[in-house]
Parts: C-alpha cells; structure tokens; sequence
C-alpha cells in the first residue's frame, strides 16, 4: 500500500518539479524578453537602468514591474520614468499574463506593434503622452479583457480601425491630442461598458457619434471637442441619462442646439462653444439640475438668453459671448447665489443690466462688453464684493461714475465706449487692487484727478477720446506699474511732464490728438523703456529733440501733426534701433532726407509726407533691410503687455498700438495688420531727382507714395519686382518715359495713380492694368490706350476688329462662291431643311460657323444694295 | 496643422464679426470670412484676415471706399485652393474680383450675379467647373468678364447678351458647348475669346438655330 501511495506522490513531486521548472523558464523568458528589448529598442534606461539578472533571481523585484503568486509578471508601470526608445522589439508572447501595460509619460516612438495583440489578459493599456506614430494596429480587437485604454498625446494617425468595437469590457477610452482622421467607427457601440470617451483634439470628421449614447449607454463622459465633426448634434443625445460631461467645443456641427439635452439631469458640464449652432437656445436646458458650467461662446446662437436657465441653482460659469443673442437679461440671473462668471459679451442684449447679478457675492467675472446694455450701472453692481474683472465696455450705459460703488477686489475696469459723463470721481483712487482701467470714449470732463495717481498697481490707464482738460498731472508719474498710459483725444494743454519720459515700466504713451503745446527741443530728460510714442496732432513745435536719441526702446514714433522744422537728424537712424514705425508727416521739417535712415533695420514703415523735404530719395533706402521681404507676421518685437489674468488677452497692445496709414488712397488707421506692413510714404515735399533704382530691391513693400514731389526720369524699369505692392502712387510728378511693361507683374495692385506726370507711350495691357479707370493716367499727354480713350498711333483700329478682318480676307475668295451656292440652295430648298441636315454633323467647326455667318451678312448687304 | 488654422481663423472671423456688430461692412467682413474658410492658402496670403479689427479695410487684398464698404478683392495668382461661395454675393459694393490663376475649383456661384457695382470678373486660369449662370446677366455694370482657362461647361447664357458695357470678354479654353451669342456686346468680341471650346460651335445663325445646338 505504501508503495502504491508513493508512486503517485513520486508522480505528483515529479511533476511538481518538472512544472516548477517550466515555470522558472518562462520567467526566466520573461526576464530575457524584457531585458532584450531594454538592450535594442531602448536608448535611455531611464528607471529601467536597475533591471539586471545578476543580482535577482527574476524580474519581480525590478522596478515597475510585478508579478503574481506564480511569479509570472502581470504588471509593467514605467510611468514618467524617462525612457527613450520604441516598443518594436518586445516580445509580447514571452509576457502571456501581463494584466497592466504602463508606458505613459517617457518618449517612446515608432508604431505600436501589431504583436500587442497576443496579450489576451491585458486590462490596461497606458501609452500615453510619447510620441508613438502610425496608425492603431487593427488587430488591437483581440485584447478582449481591455478595460482602460489611452493613447492621448501621442502622434498617433490614420481612422481608428473597426476592430477596436471588439474590446467589449473597454470602459475607459482617451485618444485626445493625435491626429486620427475619419469618423468614429459606429462598431463602438457595442462597448456597452464604456463610460469615459475623450477623443478631443484630433482630426475626426463626420457626423456626431450618435450609436455611443444610445441603447442603455453607461457614459458619462464624452469629449468630441477640437474636431472636424459636423451636421446636427441629434437629438437623441437626451437619452444618455448618465452623462455628467458633454464636450463638443471647436468643431463644425450646425442647427439648432437640441432641447433634449434637458433630460440630462447629471450633465453638469456642457461646452458647445466654437461651432456653428444656430437657432435660439431651449429654455429645456433650464432642466439640467446639475449644471455648472455651460459654454455657448461663438456660434450663431438667437433670441434670448432663457429665464430657465438663469434660474438653475448649480450654475456656475456662463459662457454665451459671441452669438447673436438679443433682448433682456432676466432680472433673476444671479438669484442662485452661486454665479463665478458671466460673460454674455459680443451680442446684441439691450435693457438694463440684471440687479441680482451679485447675490451670495460669488461674482468674479463679469463681461458684458459690445452689447447695447442702457441706464445706469450702480444698481447690478452692488454686493460684487468678489469682482476682479468688470468689463462693460461699448455699450449705452449712461450716467456719472460718481454711483459708482468700490469694489476692492477689482482688478480689471473696463467702462469705455459708453454714454458715462462728468468727471472721473477722487474716489476711484480707492481702487488700489486695479490693474486696468479704461474709461475712454465716453463724455468725462474735467481734469484727471490726483488721486488717481494713487493706483500704485496700475498697468493700463487708458482715457483716451473724452473732454478731459487741464494739464496732464505731475503725479501720473508715480504710477511706477504703469505700462500704458493713454490718454489721446481730449483737451489736454500745457506741458508734457518730464517725469513721463523716464517712468520705469512704460512701454505705451500715447498723447495724440490734445493741445500739448511745447517747445520740443526744450524737452530734456531720458526716455528709458517707452515702446510707442504718439506725440501727433498737438501744436508741439521747434526741432526734432535731442532727447528722443536717448529711446532705445522705441518701435512706434509718431510726431505727425505738429509744427515740427528743421532737419530730421541723422541719429534717428543709429540711435533708435527697433524703430519699426516713423511718422513726421504733416510738419514744417526741411533739407534732405538723411541717408542714415535706412540703417533702421526693422523699420517697415516710414512717412515723411506733407514737409519741406528737398534734394533726392537717399540710394541708401534701396537696402532697408525690412522691407526687402514679404513681414511673417512676428509679434516680437512689438510693444506687449503681461497681464496676469487670460481673459485680457485680446486686449494686448493692438488697443494701443496702431498707425494711421494712407492707404489706397484713404486714411486707415492700421492695428494689427501693421505686423505684416512694409511701406513708404514721402509724398508732398519738394524731393526731386529721379526715383532711385534701388528703391526696387524692397520686395516687402505693399505701398509706395511718391506723389506731389518733383521726380523726373523715368519708373524704374524693374518696378514688377516689388509684386506685394497693394497701392502705388506717383502722381504729381515730372516723370517720363513709358509705363514699364513689368507693372503687369503686379498682380495685388489695387491702386494706382501715374497721373499728372509726363508719361508716354502705350498703357501696357496685363493682369491688373487694364482694368483700372483712365482716373490712374490722366494728366499725361503722351499716354495712350486702354484705358485712356486716346488711341495710339498705328493702332488706329482696336485689336479684335483688326483681327477679325484678318480673319475674313483670308477666306474672302472661298467664301463668295459658298455664297452664291447657298443663295441657290437657300431659293431651292429654304434654309431649314439645310441647317437641319447640318445641324447633325457634329464635326461643323468655329472657322466654317463664322463662313455662314459672314456669308449670310454678306447677302443681306447684297440683298440691301 | 491645416485644420487647427482653419479653426483658428474661423474662431477669429467669429470674433471679428462679433467686434462689429453695428458696423457697415459687418456683412462684408462676414462674407469675407466665409469665402476664407473655403479656402486652402499656402503662402499665408489671407494672412491679415484673421484679426478682431473693426472692419476689413486694413486686411491686405481687400480694398474698402471711404464709407469703409469693400470695392475691391485682388487674389490673383495667389496659389490659392478651394470653391467660391454664395458669400461672395453678399459684398454687395464690390466692383472688382480679381481671383485669377489660382485653383478655385466648382462651380461659378449663381450668388456672383448680385454684384450689382461689379465692373470687372476676372476668375480666369482657375479650374471652375459647371455653367456660367445666367445671373451673371444682371450685372449691369460689368465690363471685363475673364473666365477663360477654366473646365466650364454648357452653353453661353443668351441673357448676357444684354451686359450692355462688357467690354472685354473671355471664354477660350473652357468646355463650352452651342453656338456664340453675337447680339449686343457679343458683336465686338474676337473669335480669340471663344477659341479651344471643342463643342462650341460658332456663331449663331441670326435665330435659325437654337443656341444650344450640339451640347
């Protein structure tokens, strides 16, 4: 018996013994597995630098990888460790029981095997945010136990293969930030698991996914959003009760917003924004009891803005700027006490501002700027205790800023572009937290009061097109935050304090349009950081002061206006660096055009127009370096301000910064297309000589004024190299010789004056020319064609009768014996029954059409005589 | 890349529009936008056109009157791809449209025939497709018509006859089919104008045929 017992014991340890072996082998390939690709594929060991078998039996103990009781690896977490490398050469068959795969984090790069696919235990996949590329392997399907898969931010492309509906335990999906393309595969509706799907940030076109949220759909968050998906968001949507995160910002989808998605009591998040979605927004929405935040931001969006959802006692964020909303903001907006932020900016909402927009003094942000909001402001603002950003601007809010009640907190003060009048309160003084205030554009009087001088945090101060009078006040300059100081378009006299000029942090003055009278080269002081520098429109007078020699900073000058004389100094040219706009025009200024401009290597702009200027065009300007090619519209360079919060952010510079520009032959002024603007204006002065060949190395330019001058000789020849040239004026001059045949180069040229010059010859006929009125050549005698109505010699007749004749002598013999035989035919047979069997040979060509014809003319004149 | 810039521009377009709500060229700027996001502009010419300006009179390739109403629209061998829209219909004080040798593609919207101002169309050397729409007949004031080196196709719409200051005309190099219309300003147009439309069989007989002959 016992030896009965012990041969099956003996069978069982031997069996024991020989699987315990097997087992150790297939660690032991595991081991080998991942160590070999550690040694091919992988560049940088990152954490994987401590995996090694001489100091461990298996793989069990190295870091981020664990094993189960059998010790076979189940697990792989390389997460953020570091490694750079692919995944080409691991041999997923040696690893048969990985459950976890984690690679997110690392730099990982190349496909994603195909050989993945042999994992059939495999739960989670993690690789995400490395830079693997190529499409997703479409035998990905057979990883049937997967639960959570994540390839976000990876470069990952091609459509997402059908197979992927196979993985029917997947409940968490993320494959935002790639570049899949196509529609989602409507196979993933079998996921019936699934409950997060983010596929954000792609290229994914089509219809709205409709199958994911249908049949019993356990998802709770889905995020379509920066995609190229488009049609209806149907509305079946409301079906998917479970939803608590609805994202479809940034895409293309139209119609109308479905009032279904009212029935999704748990969605508490809702981002529509940045579509195409018209039609008036479902009071239904006003049913969605867990709703927090909501974005409705640029669509096309009408009507009004639903009591209903004014109402919901969670909400939190309203975002509906940028819509066609109208009417009255209901008086209850606000009455849940919860609201952080407003912004119903960019409609068309009038009435007067909501009273309870503040209850519980949640209120952080409210922007309700370019609408047409009336009455007064004091009433909706109170208990904004919490208000940091206020913008209100360009509205028709009327009323003094004396009812204006301190809110402490308040950052950003944005009232400009309303019906606001009197005089700025002292009180505003108390604003210390403010960092932005703008009240220009509206009807303030009196002076700037001292104590705004107080705002010691102050970056923008922009009061600009009001009736503020008196002088600017000394005290400004103790603003030491100050960035931008505008204060342009009011009835500002007196001085210019000196203080200005050296004030640490500002990079904007702008004064233009006051009456700022001064004798300029008595300015003394040192500008040390000022940016742009509008000083035009005032009655300064004197020379160009020494003092400006000192701004070293300056992109942006402009004294057009004034009753500047003397002579542009050379050191314009070397002393101010980056100056990329100069404008003296409209002054008293004389002698010649320094050479040494041209050495303003950024510059991009220059007018010197309506001055005394005499002497020729400098051959240096042949080689501002600028304005030899196309701007690429770099920012850099130009004045920007750094405002803490990000929803200032498109008010940086371009309110401040702009250029009046006479283009095509009316005054624009000019913001942020002054990036992309190469131009010269030097028109009526008394520049004489001829216009230098060197001028037509400037590639850049997009405008050229020569006009009102005294230029001789000829156009340059070359001028088709400057083929950018929008707008071309040489009016007014003593130019000669013939338009040269290059101008047909200029294919944006839409504006062109040559008139009143001694041009001759033949207008060329091209692209661009012939279209332009006799308005562009007039004034010059010589000058002849289209569009003139002065014919050239020996072109007495215009190029289609001559060519016509040409046309009919040539067949002229031929053509009168077809004329008689069809005079017989035509008495015999009558002219249908011809034509009609004719009409059926399909190989009658032009030539023997215009014979008929000629010839039928020809018989009607016989007929005649 | 593509896409994100398109999205981009259209964001702005939208922003742009909204910046300008009571504006003239509100509507113009709308257009604009609209005809942009149609199109595919590799050497970034509608560059200027993606701001939050208050109108499009200081975007390059657009030219606005004193009123700030766009005149003029100047793209001509721009390299630009993509299909012209009915948005194109709504500048209303448009007088020149010049989108010449680029690679617009479709059809010639029948919108263009709005253009009530237009004085010049220049849509030649592009690869317009389908037939030139007899709304093109209201364009009173037209006087260029350059359609030539395109893939149109059909017959020329009789009613063009009544373009009473059209100038210049040219539909050589298309797919045309019948007869050449040679009443009203069709009596000074060169054969030049009509050449290399394999279908298009010359000059009607003074109403003997229908026009349309052999398309």
């Amino acid at each position: 018996m016992e030896n009965m017992h012990l041969q099956p014991k003996t069978i069982i340890l031997a069996f024991l013994i020989s699987l315990s072996f097997l087992k150790t082998t297939a660690i032991k390939t595991e081991a080998h597995a991942l160590l070999r690709w550690r040694s091919i594929d992988i560049d940088g060991e990152g954490c994987t630098s401590s995996w090694s078998l001489v100091n461990s039996t298996g793989p069990c103990d190295w870091s981020g990888v664990r094993c189960n009781h059998a010790g076979s690896v189940i697990s792989i977490t390389l997460y953020d460790c570091n490694i750079y490398g692919m995944l080409r050469g691991l041999d997923f068959s040696a690893l048969p029981n990985i459950e976890h795969l984690n690679f997110g984090s690392n730099n990982l790069y190349g496909f994603i095997p195909s050989t993945i696919s042999v994992l059939a235990k495999l739960v989670t996949l993690d690789l995400s945010w490395n830079y693997f590329t190529g499409p997703l392997p479409l035998n990905i399907g057979n990883l049937t136990e997967l639960n959570y898969l994540d390839f976000r931010g990876n470069q990952l492309n091609g459509t997402i293969p059908t197979q992927l509906g196979s993985c029917i335990k997947l409940s968490e999906l993320y494959l935002e930030y790639n570049q899949f393309i196509g529609p989602i595969p409507p196979s993933l509706s079998q996921l019936k698991d699934l409950t997060k799907f983010n596929a954000s940030v792609n290229q994914f076109s089509g219809s709205f996914p409709i199958f994911l949220l249908q049949n019993g759909t356990r998802l709770t968050y889905l995020d379509l959003s920066d995609n190229q998906f488009s049609g209806p968001i149907p509305l079946d949507v409301g079906n998917s009760t479970e939803l608590e995160i609805l994202e479809l910002s940034s895409n293309s989808f139209t119609g109308q917003i479905p009032s279904s998605l009212g029935f999704l009591n748990k969605l508490y998040n809702l981002s529509l924004n940045n579509n195409f979605l018209s039609g008036e927004i479902p009071k239904q929405l006003g049913n969605m009891s867990a709703l927090e935040f909501l974005n409705l931001n640029y669509n096309q969006l009408e009507g009004t803005f639903p009591t209903a959802i004014s109402m919901l006692s969670s909400l939190s964020f309203i975002h509906a700027s940028n819509n066609n909303l109208s009417g009255v903001i209901d008086p209850y907006l606000g009455q849940n006490g919860h609201l952080k932020l407003i912004n119903l900016s960019n409609n068309s909402f009038f009435g007067e501002l909501p009273t309870h927009i503040c209850k519980g003094s949640a209120l952080e942000v409210l922007q309700l700027e370019n609408n047409q909001f009336s009455g007064p402001l004091h009433t909706c603002l109170r208990n904004c205790s919490s208000l940091f950003f206020l913008d209100l601007s360009n509205n028709y809010l009327r009323g003094s800023l004396r009812f204006f009640t301190i809110k402490p907190n308040l950052k950003v003060l944005r009232l400009s572009e309303n019906n606001m009048f009197g005089n700025i309160p002292a009180e505003f003084g108390n604003l210390t937290a403010l960092l932005h205030l703008a009240l220009g554009s509206n009807h303030l009087t009196s002076k700037i009061p001292e104590e705004l001088t107080r705002l010691r945090s102050l970056q923008v101060l922009e009061l600009s097109n009001n009736f503020l009078s008196n002088s600017i006040p000394l005290h400004l300059c103790r603003m030491k935050y100050l960035e931008v100081l505008d204060i342009s378009m009011n009835q500002l006299s007196g001085r210019i304090p000196s203080c200005l000029w050296s004030m640490d942090a500002l990079k904007v003055l702008n004064l233009d349009s006051n009456k700022l009278s001064q004798r300029m080269h008595s300015i003394v002081g040192h500008m040390t950081s000022i940016q742009s520098l509008h000083l035009s429109n005032n009655k300064l007078t004197g020379d160009i002061p020494l003092f400006l020699k000192s701004g070293s900073n300056l992109t942006v000058l402009d004294l057009r206006n004034n009753i500047l004389y003397g002579l542009v100094p050379s050191w314009i040219g070397t002393s101010l660096p980056l100056l990329r706009v100069l404008c003296l025009s409209s002054n008293r200024l004389s002698g010649k055009i320094p050479p040494e401009l041209s050495e303003l290597s950024f510059l991009q702009l220059i007018d010197l127009s309506h001055n005394n200027f005499t002497g020729p065009i400098p051959k240096s300007f042949g080689s501002f370096k600028s304005m030899s090619r196309r701007q690429e519209g770099n920012v850099d360079g130009w004045p920007d301000i750094n405002f803490i919060h990000n929803y200032y952010e498109k008010y940086i510079i371009w309110d401040f910064v702009y250029e009046v520009i006479d283009w095509k032959g009316i005054e624009f002024s000019f913001t942020k297309t002054l990036l992309l603007m190469n131009g010269i204006d030097l028109s009526c002065n008394s520049l004489s000589d001829e216009i230098p060949a060197e001028l037509m190395t400037l590639k850049g330019l997009v405008f050229l004024n020569l006009s009102g001058n005294n230029f001789i000789g000829n156009i340059p020849e070359n001028i088709g190299n400057l083929n950018l040239l929008e707008s071309l004026d040489l009016s007014r001059n003593t130019i000669s010789g013939s338009i040269p045949i290059s101008m047909t180069n200029l294919t944006f040229l839409a504006f062109l004056n040559l008139s009143y010059n001694e041009l001759s010859g033949t207008i060329p006929i091209g692209s661009q020319l012939q279209i332009l009125t006799a308005q562009s050549f007039i004034g010059n005698e010589g000058l002849c064609g289209t569009p003139l109505s002065k014919l050239c010699p020996g072109d007495a007749m215009s190029t289609e009768s001559s060519s016509k004749n040409a046309h009919t002598s040539d067949k002229n013999g031929e053509e009168r014996i077809w004329l008689f035989a069809f005079v017989c035919l035509g008495f015999i047979s009558g002219f249908w029954l011809v034509l009609g069997v004719l009409f059926f040979n399909k190989s009658w060509n032009y030539t023997y059409f215009v014979l008929v014809d000629n010839m039928l003319q020809h018989m009607m004149k016989l007929f005649a005589i | 890349m593509a896409s994100s810039s398109l999205l981009i521009s259209l964001a702005s377009c939208l922003l742009f529009l909204a910046l300008s709500p009571a504006l003239a060229s509100n509507s113009e700027g709308e257009a604009l936008c609209a005809f942009k996001s149609r199109l595919s502009d590799p050497n970034n010419v509608l560059q200027s056109w993606d701001q939050s300006l208050v109108n499009p009179c200081t975007w390059f390739h657009v030219t606005c009157d004193s009123q700030n109403r766009v005149i003029r629209l100047d793209l001509g061998n721009s390299n630009i791809t993509g299909t012209l829209g009915p948005e194109l219909g709504r500048l209303q004080h448009l007088q020149y449209l010049e989108l010449y040798r680029n690679s617009f593609m479709g059809k010639i919207p029948e919108e263009l025939g709005n253009l009530k101002n237009l004085v010049s169309m220049d849509l030649y050397e592009n690869q317009l497709e389908g037939e030139i729409p007899k709304s093109l007949s209201k364009l009173k004031s037209l006087r260029f018509m350059r359609l030539n080196n395109n893939k149109l196709t059909g017959s020329i719409p009789r009613e063009l006859v009544t373009l009473s200051n059209l100038k210049v005309l040219d539909f050589s190099n298309n797919d045309l089919c019948g007869t050449i219309p040679v009443d009203g300003p069709f009596s000074t147009f060169p054969p030049e104008s009509f050449e290399n439309n394999k279908r298009l069989n010359g000059p009607e007989l003074l109403g003997l045929a229908s026009y349309d002959f052999g398309c």
